[in-house]
């Protein structure tokens, strides 16, 4: 039996330091609480370089140790309990810019680069990369594309699924592998980045990924149309069927975004935004205030800067929340669904947040958690009326209690023939399961 | 040639019409569009159904016979060329649309199901499919999936692999499987996201769900005639340096005007310029009046002789259809050509050009370029002539020296046609041993006896003398 624990931490941090200097090799007690809920501390080391990242896997493999990448540390309350981890690899000291070439935008950073950092360096070019998920501002890269995050903008701009078109990635066994390409077009090869997007750190650990990007939009103007949820999912079929070009279609349960609604009465929110310049925006939002006015609900205009702090405003409301569940189905049955989903949370006496990416047929619940047993009733109501939909839910945060309670994946779509080949994936690349191990879907 | 025993279990499957074995009628089966190697199938089958697709399949892992997916057989690298003698699965049957659900954007096909067809199919509702390989007309959308095939529009809406969501596949043990989900982020590892763009060598996708996206309201198309490659360049890169996010910007060299105004598609290209670029934007009418005037002013500033705005719908089409068809209007002007693939950053573009321009004189063939500019994806047609003894093997020169110059330069060797057999050797100057090892290790997970496809995308490794066999063209193969 591979009990990594209980080597003695001395042992391993001995060893590691030849790896990372002594200057970054240290015992942490905290953190492996937060990794897997374990007793026994782990080991961080913060290697400088991606060689170093791979001699410490390499060091790991040959002697069992379980493994799991931290970037920010910011969501490690995201996928199942994994076993005792023996060394944490922090990838905070991997945060330099590799390549940036604004004129063919395209950037490839290193993994512990923090998302922020990143964002501000492209936006002093006019350019961006497209996601806009809720998260601290300290998360990393490396940890955005591993947990696969996502925010209202994916309407328009897709998912780091879209963007990530090259990485270099630390396996198991201390390969350093190169995947995809620097260019924004490029099918040479198995597409192997894509596995890694959401892969919560069970692959490999990214050392580098290169993104493909976005002009910062010169203007923003964000509709607010505030209603009953029949008003709002009229709004959403309209949308869809116009040929509006909407850069976020967001519902909203209103409180939560911090907007002082007009009307107290007004229970949900259709957020629908503009990045594609002042005239067409002006279009939309003439084209919404005729809509709204057909389905008798309410519109506020917000531009330019003001767009920008309604979002920071609903990122920061949301950031601290303790749960957070991604739901998916189809569009035009989540209206519905969201409605459903605040009956039970009331039922439960949680309070739930609504945010729901209405044509891409995902959303979130965003909640405090003060009674553990409420969420995870909650959570199996929710899972219940999911599975009626052929829908998926995630648990993308919640406590270890709540984890130990619920399979963090449940998707009525994914069969055991496609777990059976996410396994043998997992076995082809970590052949030891030295990489946080238990955490995902299907255990792996 | 594979048993009487063999066939006779093939017709029980598919029946008797839906299997061909006699030399004669697989012959149209050696090759792709990519024509430069060719090689019989040991036959060619026809299923109907995902069950009958399962079905041979098994039958092959059975009897260890090698075999392989096609779709309409327009593959520009050799994928679905049978260099073992594999037994074709020809999906052309599978051609319908099984579901379209407009509400919610998504659309069900059969793998066989033409590109151009969908659009039509859904056009009366005001939606499209978005990835417009110049073969849409004929291509598949299992064949798509397969090369993850890309368009003049992927620069603006993505190439297939941003389209797909699930997919059926019928796996090379012949277990059938659902990938991916039709909304949302995949549960677990994007195994979809590998499959699209594995050329056939994970399996045979039977089933596939794609985004249908609505039609932009409004588009204007730019034609500009510059003096100077060089200028066309540069207004490229001033275009996407200004932020503006252009649908396409399509690029055509002297020689490719030439020889698609000789075509059906007459443009009437002055014979002096050097370059033309055709440039597209989209979105709603309010925008785009002014996106496309900016469009003219920056190619204004960068010498352009003439730009002028598309007057009415058949003007644009004409354009279109100079661009679409500019690979077989090379016909025209040489008996044979190949087409390479390979993608620069975009700054690079200037000195790429000059680059190949100094190639074609060094190996004395002529080399026309039309490409999807605004990707910096290169289509550089070399012209050669066949009868002329050892032009080929030089054709084939400068396709390798074109490629290893786009990864000198921080490049790809293939942006949309696939690696096939054609540029299996070039993998090795893109990747390292390491790297190619892990797609190795993809490879065996979903096809551990290699009998799906073998030979096509990854350099089997060299020291595995096992391999070695099926590496080269079994010279009785040879069409
Ligand atoms: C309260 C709250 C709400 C949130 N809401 C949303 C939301 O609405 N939408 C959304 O999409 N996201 C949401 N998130 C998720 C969050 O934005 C990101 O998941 C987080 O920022 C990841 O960054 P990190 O650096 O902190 O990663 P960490 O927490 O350090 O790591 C997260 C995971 O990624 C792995 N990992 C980290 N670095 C690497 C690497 N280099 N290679 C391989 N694996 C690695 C780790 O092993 C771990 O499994 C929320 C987070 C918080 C705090
Ligand atoms: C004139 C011309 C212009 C072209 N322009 C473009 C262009 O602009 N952009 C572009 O990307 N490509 C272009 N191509 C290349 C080609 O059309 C595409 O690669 C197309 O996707 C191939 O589709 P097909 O149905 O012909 O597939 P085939 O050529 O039959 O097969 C291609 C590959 O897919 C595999 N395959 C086929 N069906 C399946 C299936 N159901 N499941 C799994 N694997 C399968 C085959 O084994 C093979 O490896 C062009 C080709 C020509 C001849």
């Amino acid at each position: 039996m591979e009990e990594s624990f209980q080597i003695p931490e001395q042992r391993i941090q001995d060893a590691l330091m030849t790896c990372a200097g002594s200057d970054y090799v240290r015992v942490d007690s905290q953190l492996a609480a937060r990794i897997s809920g374990q007793r026994e501390p782990v080991v961080s080391v913060f290697p400088g370089a991606a060689d170093e990242v791979a001699a410490v896997l390499r060091l790991a493999s040959q002697n069992g140790w379980k493994v799991a990448p931290v970037g920010a540390g910011t969501q490690l309350g995201f996928g199942n309990i994994a076993q005792p981890i023996a060394v944490a690899v922090r990838t905070e000291r991997l945060c330099q810019v590799v390549d940036y070439s604004p004129a063919d935008m395209v950037v490839t950073v290193q993994s512990g680069m923090r998302f922020a950092d990143l964002q501000r360096l492209l936006a002093s070019h006019g350019q961006m990369l497209g996601i806009d998920p809720v998260c601290s501002p300290t998360a990393t890269v490396g940890g955005l594309v591993a947990t696969g995050v996502s925010g209202p903008a994916r309407v328009l701009y897709g998912t780091l699924r879209d963007m990530l078109i090259g990485t270099r990635i630390a396996f198991a066994d201390g390969d350093l592998v190169r995947t995809g390409a620097k260019v924004v077009k490029n099918v040479a090869g198995y597409d192997l980045s894509k596995l890694f997007v959401g892969s919560l750190g069970t692959l490999g650990i990214l050392t580098e990924c290169t993104f493909k990007l976005k002009p910062l939009p010169l203007y923003r103007e964000l509709c607010l149309l505030g209603g009953s949820i029949t008003q709002v999912d009229a709004l959403r079929k309209r949308v869809m069927d116009s040929n509006l070009i909407p850069s976020s279609l967001e519902l909203l349960a209103t409180e939560q975004a911090g907007h002082a609604a007009d009307h107290s009465s007004t229970q949900w929110m259709l957020a629908v935004g503009s990045d594609e310049g002042e005239q067409a925006a002006a279009f939309q939002t003439r084209s919404l205030q005729q809509m709204a006015s057909v389905v008798g609900a309410s519109l506020t205009v917000l531009r330019q800067e003001e767009v920008v702090q309604f979002w920071e405003r609903y990122r920061k409301t949301l950031e601290p929340s303790g749960l957070v569940l991604r739901i998916q189905a189809p569009p035009t049955q989540l209206a519905s669904l969201a409605e459903d989903i605040a009956a039970f949370a009331a039922a439960h006496e949680v309070r739930a947040f609504h945010s729901f990416s209405l044509s891409s047929g995902t959303g979130r619940i965003f909640a405090k958690v003060t009674d553990v047993a409420a969420i995870i009733d909650l959570i199996s109501a929710v899972r219940q009326r999911c599975g009626e939909l052929a829908g998926v839910s995630v648990i993308e945060r919640a406590p270890l209690e709540v984890r130990r309670h619920h399979d963090c994946f449940h998707s009525s779509r994914v069969g055991e023939g496609e777990l059976a080949v996410m396994r043998s994936i997992k076995q082809a690349f970590d052949p030891r399961n030295l990489l946080t191990p238990s955490k995902y879907a299907g255990g792996i | 040639m594979l048993a009487e025993r063999i066939i006779a279990a093939l017709r029980e499957i598919v029946s008797q019409k839906n299997v061909l074995s006699e030399p004669n009628q697989v012959k149209a089966y050696d090759c792709d569009a990519y024509v430069a190697e060719k090689s019989l199938p040991s036959a060619v089958v026809f299923p109907e159904s995902t069950d009958q697709v399962a079905r041979i399949v098994k039958l092959c892992n059975a009897e260890s016979i090698p075999f392989l997916p096609r779709g309409a057989g327009t593959g520009l690298s050799g994928g679905a060329t049978p260099r073992n003698g594999e037994l074709v699965i020809s999906l052309a049957r599978m051609d319908k649309l099984l579901a379209v659900d407009f509400d919610n954007q998504r659309a069900v096909v059969q793998p066989g199901f033409v590109n151009l067809v969908l659009t039509k199919e859904i056009a009366r509702r005001g939606f499209y499919y978005a990835p417009d390989p110049s073969s849409q007309s004929v291509c598949t959308i299992g064949g798509n999936l397969a090369e993850n095939a890309g368009g003049s529009h992927c620069l603006k809406y993505g190439v297939t692999t941003n389209h797909v969501v699930a997919a059926k596949v019928v796996l090379a043990s012949g277990e059938v499987v659902d990938f991916g989900n039709p909304f949302g982020d995949p549960v677990g590892y994007d195994v979809l996201g590998v499959i699209v763009g594995s050329e056939g060598t994970l399996g045979i996708a039977t089933e596939i769900t794609v985004k249908i996206l609505k039609r932009p309201e409004a588009v204007k198309t730019v034609l500009a005639y510059f003096d100077h490659v060089d200028d066309a360049s540069r207004t490229v890169s001033d275009i996407i340096s200004s932020g503006i996010i252009p649908a396409a910007v399509e690029m055509m060299d002297k020689l490719v005007m030439q020889a698609v105004d000789k075509s059906r598609y007459h443009v009437g290209y002055p014979v002096d310029i050097e370059a033309a670029l055709l440039v597209e934007v989209d979105g709603l009418s309010a925008g785009v009046e002014d996106t496309a005037r900016r469009v003219v002013g920056i190619c204004e500033k960068n010498q352009v002789r003439t730009v002028r705005t598309v007057k009415d719908d058949a003007e644009r089409a004409l354009w279109w259809s100079s661009r679409k068809m500019a690979f077989p209007a090379i016909g025209r002007i040489s008996p044979d050509y190949l087409v390479q693939d390979g993608v620069i950053p975009r700054t690079k573009l200037t000195e790429v050009l000059r680059r190949i321009a100094q190639l074609s004189g060094e190996y004395g063939l002529r080399v026309a370029n039309v490409f999807h500019a605004g990707d910096g994806n290169l289509h550089p047609l070399i012209c050669y002539d066949a009868r002329i003894s050892g032009q080929r093997e030089q054709a084939m020169k400068i396709g390798e020296r074109i490629l290893e110059l786009c990864v000198d330069v921080g490049g790809s060797i293939t942006g949309e046609h696939g690696v096939g057999m054609e540029k299996i050797e070039q993998m090795a100057y893109m990747f390292s041993a390491t790297d190619l090892e892990a797609q190795r290790r993809l490879r065996e997970v979903f096809n551990p006896r290699d009998l799906c496809n073998s030979g096509k995308l990854i350099p089997h490794p060299a020291r595995c003398a096992e391999f070695r066999d099926t590496q080269t063209t079994a010279p009785q193969n040879l069409g």
